[in-house]
């Protein structure tokens, strides 16, 4: 179920309250602070963005356009691999500091997989980055700047 | 599903979601064919459950009555709607089947957790 994934993970990226007011496992909030770091957001004033921005107290008078979006599937599995890569190194280091006594050849193999999956990390931040400036898409701190203005909308 | 939702990732996940189920296509077809806000609530439904599925993968179990109380609020929003009551339902069901999640931590989301949570959203829906 990919579809539902990539909508999962932009609603993470993109709602900053999402877990205001619970305590969630650590996996969940590294994993938002990725999304959020690569957010998809094109036009501030989709209608998905929205909204996510509303919540349940979603206003249609609030004067937000309804440009339709164009995101890529493409760029949101670059971002889904990179969080599974990011994960992977950390159970794989989780396992070298934190599990059972491992023979030598055994630390040395875990080790390997460990700085395989943060090469593929590295790899795949790359990528996103250059798929960012090939397609145009906004820096990190105007998609932040982009999030407030749909929050204040909303609020308003 | 005729209908274009104008977002291609809530069109996607619905379509995906649908898969070969012509009857509800057809039911949300006719909800909201013509009618932009109809296509909205799909919208609002469609991310409101998706938003409930991923707080099942994430919340800790110490805040599970907050959270069961998210799901009644989060899914009071179709409940006026059978269509979108069915919608959600799917989505759920969807969910169920999905083998290659990346949010939850099955150390501290166990399985059975999980299941009870989704059984828990789906009993919000139908009340």
């Amino acid at each position: 179920m990919k579809a539902l994934q990539r909508l999962q993970q932009h609603i993470l990226g993109t709602n900053d309250d999402i877990f205001k007011g619970y305590y969630v496992t650590p996996k969940a909030s590294r994993i938002r602070d990725t999304l959020k770091k690569h957010a998809y957001t094109v036009t501030g004033t989709s209608i998905l963005a929205s909204v996510i921005a509303a919540g349940p107290a979603l206003d249609r008078n609030a004067g937000l356009t309804s440009k339709p979006d164009t995101v890529p599937a493409t760029y949101l599995d670059l971002q889904r691999r990179l969080v599974v890569a990011e994960e992977n190194a950390i159970t794989l280091k989780k396992m070298l500091v934190e599990g059972p006594p491992l023979s030598e050849k055994s630390f040395v193999a875990v080790a390997q997989d460990m700085r395989k999956a943060r090469t593929t990390a590295n790899e795949l931040k790359a990528e996103l980055e250059s798929y960012r400036k090939t397609h145009q898409l906004p820096t990190e701190d105007q998609v932040e700047a982009n999030c407030q203005v749909i929050s204040k909308k909303m609020k308003n | 599903m005729r209908i274009q939702i104008p977002d291609p990732i809530v069109q996607e996940a619905i379509l995906e979601v649908l898969g070969g189920d012509s009857t509800l296509s057809s039911r949300l077809d006719e909800f909201a064919l013509h009618n932009t806000d109809r296509q909205m609530l799909i919208v609002e439904a469609t991310v409101s459950v998706s938003r409930a599925l991923l707080l099942a993968k994430c919340v800790l179990g110490q805040d599970e009555q907050k959270l069961r109380a998210s799901f009644q609020s989060e899914m009071a929003k179709l409940r006026p709607y059978e269509v979108l009551i069915e919608l959600g339902l799917a989505i759920v069901r969807a969910e169920s089947l999905t083998q290659d999640d990346v949010f939850r931590d099955k150390t501290l989301i166990s399985d059975a957790l999980f299941s009870d949570r989704l059984t828990a959203i789906k009993n919000c829906l139908v009340q």
